[in-house]
């Protein structure tokens, strides 16, 4: 505990992020579709790592926000991309007055504190670099800093969270299995209607009528897999075109922006779903 | 002996039929004995069998005076007059206009005559037959001075007679009249307009036919070039006729039509033209629907419109047998229509502007639950409700589904349904028809059999997909490409041609060298850079401060270090490759910029594969392996290059998916599939043009989705109207001469790649 303490001192030195900002404060909006809510605590309790899988916006990062706000956890997300490295997972010495002081990075620091550790799209990152935290996930639950010559050992409440998307069927961004085979899994599709419904009112301020339209049409694109389409229309997408309505732009025109344009350049595509929203507004 | 019968019964007979039998007799005086005496003895039966009608003395009377125009119109005379209903005034009238018409000509009369019973079946009322011998007689008297004409009337005759011409007499009176004017200057162009070239304006009006028709006789003089357009085969014909269409043709806006009820359904449906649907029971040429396919009409006044009969046909399709909302059957059909609506409306409330712009009575009220109350006035998007097909479609689907898993029992039934509907969505819905057809398809196609593939030298079959732009639709496993092995026997070939360019291909050698590799990458912690690298930088210090050697490598180098273009060479091997132009042939041409093309890329070291290919009909597309993506360019791929010969057809959208599939295969990150060819797409079964091209660019925009960037080379001049349909005009290249294509080649590539 002692030696927690002075890490967090040092880093707020070196302009790290304080474990305490990592700490969702107000509930977020989260309305549990299947068992998902308690398959997740469970896991939680085993200290088994998860992996979401899901089409992208149907809520899998709003989940994890929700479950580490009931779980009053911190949450720390990384977003992975082609050129994240180990360091920039486990942390690196920085040269400071004269000094070489080390900085964890948020998996360091996430393992150190007991987070939940949120790897956004984890295909996106080099498989080299997702190894760093196979030790992470079996028994071991450790993290060697090499260049400390350090072994972490995870906080008693430390988890690990992945999202995947199996919608990309490229060859180049897979799982290894070995990694994959360290999670299990959480299947997130989007919402039932009535849900999706709900979560449209709320997340886009706009009446029932209007979210009912706004499921209609994004039942009718999600038909539309076969043509091209590589993923339905997102929740998300379906809260944006509700917020601009609520914002006062007409219903068609909002659509149009947040809908037919966001989910393809295929003009044909684009008329269709144009004539979709149009006999939907 | 028969005669000699008719004889005796001379005596006791009425006088008419004698009357009628002397003057065939006279008629025929000319004639070789043995031709008169068979012709005689069927006039004989001819009468017999009339005197059993009632009719019969003025038939008889009437045949008398036909057979003195000439006896060649006797028995097809007979032949139609049996068919004629008895009614005197008809029949007299009848014989009259085929006597006026073969007045004009006798072969005309002899195909009016002959006609005449197809065309009583066809026609709606008995009295059309008069109608639709005078057109004809009217078109002679319209040109009088044009002999040729003949042949178009008689086309005429055949043609209107038809079942299902689709047109109703008066719009051929319309055609013949054009067909006069068209005859003033090339009578083959007329006849092949009222054959063939008629269809092209199915869906324009009279103004905008008379329009088409004038653009033809003026762009074109040559009498080729005047059949090919009236015939309607050429691409101008087909192009013009869609500038001048008012109004959506369907073909346009299938595939939007498509996608909107495809995503209203959440399966996908066939959308067809309606025309197949000619002579089905209470068809009257509205949308309508089999239950898997929907049927709308050619052209429509505007896209609003389809997209009402579409949904429309969508919702009767799927609520298929329709059932209120109270769950009772409903038969009548304004109450389903309006029970279709509804449902539409509660779905897609947008619509309803649509419907009250398009309803003539502007009744459709806000509320959907006031419809209906509102008169069943008929709205124009509704169609024709055809319960008689539906059920038809199914029990045949049913009964050749049953069929087939007894004979085939290995296929999944998802793929005969598969076929079954497009196939009944071809036209064709008479069970055993369909079982035919079903059977020839099946046997052709090898279910998984691996065996096969080591038939004689090594051949690997693949089965292919083919687009039907008729249908809207794909045909599955419907091309068998045959891979195999060029010929290697030895030939000096490439070594001759190495000796006799080698300046040129010295020179391209060298310019390839010089291609920049292309694809940049970040190299972190490099001796070298043009940035730092912060992060190897950090590192260094930290390891100099613990007491390390400092390393030198704190640069960010931005590299075009790899290269990763992979490219697929087709070389089309179709006969017309050995035609001669300044006395060398085209696929020697060919060959020659491929071999300029493999020492080029021998030295640049990008990964290529080179095919011939040729094809005849769909289960024989030979593609012939020169040169694999791994094997090295050696004797034996020289061997096989100096071996291509011109050899069938070529069927390109089944070629384009094979070269598709090969560059599948391999892992590279630019992609190229170039195709030297000499001519349009064309094989056995292949369709039009129109069908032809449709399918090159579906397979091309496959190839596309597969991160395959195409590319075509043609050496055909007139290559501009059809490529231009293919592909975007950065993507080919018509040789101004094909004696270009070796220097050309290599530049091409540099540029692609560069």
């Amino acid at each position: 505990m002692q030696n927690v303490q002075s890490e967090t001192n040092s880093r707020q030195n070196a302009n790290g992020i304080a474990i305490e900002d990592y700490h969702i404060t107000s509930e977020p909006f989260y309305i549990s579709t299947a068992d998902e809510i308690s398959l997740f605590e469970s896991a939680y309790r085993l200290k088994i790592p998860v992996l979401l899988k899901g089409p992208t916006g149907c809520g899998k990062t709003r989940f994890l926000e929700y479950m580490a706000w009931k779980l009053s956890r911190p949450l720390v997300t990384i977003a992975c991309h082609e050129d994240l490295t180990a360091s920039d997972l486990v942390g690196r010495y920085l040269l400071k007055n004269n000094e070489t002081v080390w900085q964890n990075g948020p998996l360091s620091l996430a393992v150190k504190h007991g987070a939940i550790c949120y790897l956004d799209e984890a295909v996106e990152a080099r498989k080299d670099t997702t190894v760093v935290i196979h030790p992470l996930t079996d028994n071991r639950r450790i993290l060697p800093q090499e260049k400390r010559g350090l072994l972490l050992e995870s906080h008693p409440d430390f988890l690990i969270v992945m999202s995947y998307n199996p919608g990309y069927q490229s060859v180049m961004k897979d799982l290894k299995h070995s990694t994959r085979q360290r999670f299990l899994a959480i299947d997130f599709t989007y919402p039932p209607e009535n849900e999706e419904k709900a979560i449209i009112m709320e997340e886009g301020q706009v009446d029932e009528d209007t979210a009912k339209r706004l499921v209609k049409l994004g039942e009718m694109v999600r038909n539309l897999r076969q043509q091209g389409l590589e993923e339905g229309i997102s929740t998300r997408l379906l809260v944006y075109a509700g917020r601009l309505i609520s914002d006062g732009v007409p219903p068609r025109l909002a659509c149009q922006a947040a809908v037919t344009r966001a989910m393809t350049d295929d003009l044909e595509i684009q008329e269709a779903i144009a004539e979709i929203i149009a006999g939907i507004f | 002996m028969d005669i000699q019968d008719f004889h005796q019964r001379e005596a006791e007979d009425t006088s008419v039929s004698e009357l009628m039998f002397k003057t065939a007799k006279a008629a025929v005086t000319h004639l070789r004995s043995r031709t008169s005496k068979v012709f005689l003895s069927a006039v004989e039966r001819e009468i017999r069998e009339t005197e059993r009608l009632t009719g019969k003395d003025s038939i008889l009377l009437e045949a008398s005076k036909i057979c003195e125009l000439n006896w060649a119109l006797v028995l097809p005379f007979f032949g139609a007059a049996r068919n004629v209903p008895a009614d005197k005034d008809l029949i007299l009238q009848f014989s009259h206009l085929a006597q006026q018409i073969a007045g004009h000509d006798i072969d005309a009369a002899i195909a009016f005559l002959e006609q005449t019973p197809i065309a009583l079946e066809n026609f709606d009322h008995d009295h059309d037959l008069i109608t639709w011998g005078k057109q004809g007689l009217h078109a002679f008297h319209g040109a009088t001075h044009n002999r040729g004409i003949w042949k178009a009337i008689k086309a005429y005759f055949i043609e209107a007679s038809q079942p299902n011409c689709g047109y109703p007499l008066k719009r051929w009176r319309f055609f013949l009249e054009q067909a006069i004017r068209i005859a003033a200057v090339s009578v083959d162009a007329t006849e092949g307009f009222i054959t063939h070239g008629n269809r092209v304006c199915l869906l324009l009006t009279e103004d905008e036919t008379i329009r088409w028709i004038d653009k033809g006789l003026e762009s074109f003089t040559s009498e080729q070039e005047l059949v090919n357009y009236f015939n309607g085969t050429s691409l101008k014909a087909i192009e013009t006729s869609d500038c001048l269409i008012s109004g959506v043709p369907l073909k346009n806006k299938r595939n939007t039509l498509a996608i909107i009820c495809e995503a209203f359904l959440g399966y996908p449906v066939k959308i067809q033209s309606n025309t197949v649907l000619l002579g089905c029971k209470g068809f009257t040429g509205g949308a309508a629907t089999d239950g898997r396919t929907i049927f709308l009409p050619e052209i429509a006044p505007n896209f609003a419109l389809y997209k009402l009969m579409a949904l429309h046909q969508a919702m009767l399709l799927h609520r298929h047998p329709f059932t209120s909302m109270d769950g009772v059957i409903i038969a009548d059909p304004a109450q389903i229509h309006l029970d279709a609506d509804e449902r539409l409306i509660r779905q897609l409330p947008g619509l309803l502007h649509d419907m009250n712009e398009y309803s003539e009575d502007h009744h459709i009220d806000q509320h959907p639950e006031k419809l209906k109350r509102t008169g069943p006035m008929p709205k124009p998007w509704w169609g024709d409700i055809l319960p008689d097909l539906m059920r038809e479609t199914d029990e045949t689907i049913t009964l050749v589904k049953e069929k087939a898993a007894d004979q085939y029992g290995d296929i999944p039934p998802e793929l005969l349904e598969g076929l079954l509907s497009t196939l009944m969505a071809g036209g064709e819905r008479e069970p055993n028809a369909l079982w035919k057809l079903l059977g020839e398809m099946l046997d052709n196609i090898e279910f998984a059999s691996p065996e096969a593939e080591e038939l004689q030298e090594s051949v690997k079959t693949f089965f292919y997909k083919e687009w039907d732009q008729t249908t809207g639709d794909y045909k599955i496993d419907w091309c068998q490409v045959r891979q195999r092995i060029a010929k290697e026997h030895p030939n000096d070939f490439v070594q001759h041609l190495q000796e006799r360019l080698r300046g040129i291909i010295l020179l391209i050698r060298k310019q390839f060298m010089k291609l920049k590799p292309e694809l940049f990458r970040k190299y972190r912690a490099q001796p070298t850079g043009d940035s730092l690298d912060i992060d190897a930088l950090v590192q260094a210090l930290t390891d100099m401060r613990s007491g390390a050697a400092m390393s030198e490598n704190v640069y960010i180098r931005r590299d075009k270090r790899i290269r990763d273009v992979s490219v697929f060479f087709l070389v089309d091997l179709s006969g017309s490759t050995d035609d001669e132009v300044n006395g060398r042939k085209v696929i020697d041409i060919q060959k020659e910029a491929m071999v300029i093309m493999a020492e080029a890329l021998d030295v640049l070291g990008d990964p290529y594969a080179i095919y011939g290919f040729s094809s005849e009909g769909r289960f024989r597309v030979d593609m012939f392996n020169v040169k694999d993506f791994n094997e090295p360019y050696d004797e034996k791929v020289q061997y096989r290059l100096g071996n291509l010969q011109p050899l069938g057809l070529t069927r390109m959208g089944t070629v384009v998916r094979h070269a598709t599939y090969k560059l599948d295969e391999i892992p590279a990150a630019i992609k190229l599939l170039v195709i030297l060819t000499d001519g349009r797409p064309y094989d056995m079964e292949y369709g039009n043009l129109e069908y032809a091209i449709s399918d090159t660019k579906k397979a091309i925009q496959e190839a596309r989705a597969q991160n395959i960037h195409p590319f075509i080379i043609t050496s055909d001049q007139k290559g501009s109207d059809y490529l231009q349909m293919i592909s975007p005009q950065t993507e080919c290249v018509i040789l101004p001469k094909v004696e270009l294509l070796p220097t050309l080649l290599p530049a091409l590539y540099r540029r692609l790649t560069g």
